[in-house]
């Protein structure tokens, strides 16, 4: 017996964010972007938007990580709706208002 | 927060018209819902809408803590606490590797606790138990820093006119008797006063902290010739501390039993999935707007040491409340936001509490046999108890409250794997994932206890979760050298 298959492939139209690996990736990027590791120690100047450079960075990052994330929410995430909204359409035509 | 000048009779008035509103509340979800079976009273029979469970995901996420405990940690960190935003966004990026699967599946089975989806998976009682003790201690843990935040909140600001045994004791009683007439559904409903009132309460801290400042937009050239080390690049440790941070806490956060309980709660997988995309913006207006009000402290209130500072919250409503009429009243706004944040988070991880000990406990290993009916009236009366319990240690708080932060975290997020490994990889095992966890908790525990740690700005918690992960790993590929194993529930 051969227990070695392969993950099963989702219905048409299903969408899982953990089934696309490159999602976390971009998040990940996006985080490490707003680390401010990448400056030597101390360094205040440029100032952009009156805000030391490093800073502006890690809160555009900030801005980008909400972003994102909130997009593969409402984009990347598909799983159950269907079915949840034909059962509660059909529900209502029953008449069941639970 | 000494000689507050405004709180007093004010004080108790808004808090009374919040515990009224919060009884009625609960009046009402407890006449309105079902909470006679379980999963009726502990996840609202898998019924909040979008609007509430929105209120309910953000009050329960962001406690006292937040509103009392951050600003003065932006005031000794500078702008590395910037990290409080990005680390509150990545709770819900980790809901995203296994709030979607787990949501189906906690429809499909009936899951009203998350030892549930551990027993479900792995079937081992060892794994279930030990899931277990890590759960309850860190709701502990959690429910402890809210009664303490009580006590800094309300004595605090209404400068002892309330005394802290008095205020703590009366929303304590307030809170368990809207939880034990309407369960999660009460609590929830609760919640969307709570989180309205927190929002408001926030609004109100910075409209307060700009007004004294006269403006942010000097505030960095002001820092940059008093401060330097607070605004410029952080050492290397602390930047990795920020990154290590991010990962602990969104991990860690998202994993909490109360956490997992609201997504068994919603009604809709377009319910949850747009609560949550809410959510991932909540970070800027309220971690984000309290970094600010702890960056302006620093201007307002140079020189405060780390006990002075952890004052500071009450320092600037003092000061703002004595200008006029408008700002005394935003600053008993900021009072019942302050009290409302630490009730939604205290009644949600007492609820978990209740739902663990009932269900998973008394309902599995003390009375098998017992009645849907009877264990909800056990989890209400471990509620009780443990609320009572934990006052006593409350009485005689440990350290700043961000350091019982952490500490719980350490132990919590080594409770990642067994949800989000365990949702998908079908060669994970039970012995390993027990194994793993063991170790981890130990090992993260045994570091904070002996003060090893942070390791180059990673804090203990983290290096106890590593050390899970590779147990389990290994474990479970040298124990399925074959392949998948058959015995393994499938989770799709």
């Amino acid at each position: 017996m051969d227990h070695r298959r392969s993950a099963p492939t989702p219905p048409p139209g299903e969408r899982e964010p953990i089934r696309s690996p490159w999602l976390f990736a971009v998040l990940l990027a996006i985080v490490l972007a707003g680390t401010p590791v990448w400056y030597p120690t101390g360094l205040i100047e440029p100032l952009v938007f009156g805000v030391p450079f490093w800073f502006a960075i890690s809160v555009a990052s900030t801005l980008a990580f909400a972003g994102f994330v909130s997009w593969i929410c409402l984009r990347r995430w598909n799983i159950a709706e269907a079915a949840e909204t034909a059962e509660a359409a059909a529900a209502a035509d029953r008449g069941d208002d639970r | 927060m000494n000689d507050l000048i405004f709180a007093g009779p004010s004080g108790i008035a808004i808090l009374c018209a919040y515990a009224v509103v919060m009884l009625l509340i609960g009046w009402y979800a407890g006449r309105s819902g079902n909470t006679g079976t379980a999963r009726g009273y502990f996840t609202a029979g898998g019924g909040l809408g979008m609007v509430t469970l929105f209120f309910t995901l953000y009050a329960t996420q962001y406690s006292g803590n937040s509103v009392v405990g951050y600003p003065p940690q932006a005031y000794r960190e500078g702008f590395l606490w910037w990290q409080s935003v990005p680390f509150m966004i990545a709770v819900i990026a980790v809901y995203l590797l296994f709030a979607p699967r787990l949501y189906v599946l906690a429809k499909q089975k009936g899951f009203v606790t998350p030892t549930d989806f551990v027993r479900d998976r792995f079937g081992s009682t060892r794994l279930s138990l030990l899931t277990i003790a890590l759960m309850l201690w860190g709701l502990g843990n959690y429910v402890l820093e809210q009664l303490v935040a009580m006590g800094h909140g309300i004595a605090g600001l209404t400068g002892e006119t309330i005394p802290y045994e008095i205020g703590v004791i009366g929303f304590i009683v307030v809170m368990l008797a809207y939880s034990w007439t309407g369960g999660m559904r009460a609590i929830a409903m609760t919640d969307v006063m709570q989180g309205t009132a927190m929002l408001v309460g926030i609004g109100a801290l910075l409209a307060g902290a700009v007004y004294l400042t006269g403006g942010l937009g000097t505030l960095t050239t002001y820092l940059a010739d008093t401060s330097p080390e607070l605004v410029g690049v952080p050492e290397t440790a602390d930047a990795v501390n920020w990154f290590a941070m991010i990962v602990m806490i969104g991990f860690g956060a998202a994993v909490y039993p109360h956490a997992i309980q609201r997504v068994y709660s919603a009604r809709s997988e377009r319910t949850l999935k747009r609560s949550l995309a809410f959510m991932a913006w909540m970070p800027l207006v309220t971690t984000g707007v309290v970094f600010v009000v702890g960056i302006a402290g620093i201007q307002l209130f140079p020189g405060l040491d780390t006990a002075a500072s952890e004052q500071l919250v009450g320092l600037i409503a003092n000061e703002v409340a004595a200008t006029n009429v408008l700002f005394y009243l935003l600053m008993i706004l900021l009072f019942g936001g302050i009290v409302c944040a630490i009730v939604s988070t205290a009644d949600s991880a007492v609820l978990a509490f209740s739902s663990v000990v009932s269900s998973d406990l008394y309902g599995r290993y003390i009375a098998p046999g017992a009645s849907d009916r009877r264990k909800v009236v056990v989890g209400k009366l471990v509620g009780v108890a443990m609320v009572f319990g934990l006052l006593a240690i409350a009485w005689n708080p440990p350290g700043t409250l961000f350091s019982i932060f952490v500490l719980k975290f350490e132990l919590i997020v080594q409770l990642a794997p067994v949800f989000i490994l365990g949702l998908y990889w079908k060669r994970m095992t039970a012995g390993p994932t027990f194994w793993g966890m063991l170790v981890g908790a130990l090992v993260a525990g045994g570091a904070t206890l002996i003060g090893w740690g942070p390791f180059y700005g990673v804090p203990a918690g983290l290096v106890g979760l590593a050390a899970n992960v590779t147990i389990v790993v290994i474990g479970s590929l040298l124990l399925t050298r074959d392949g998948v194993r058959d015995d393994v529930p499938a989770t799709r």
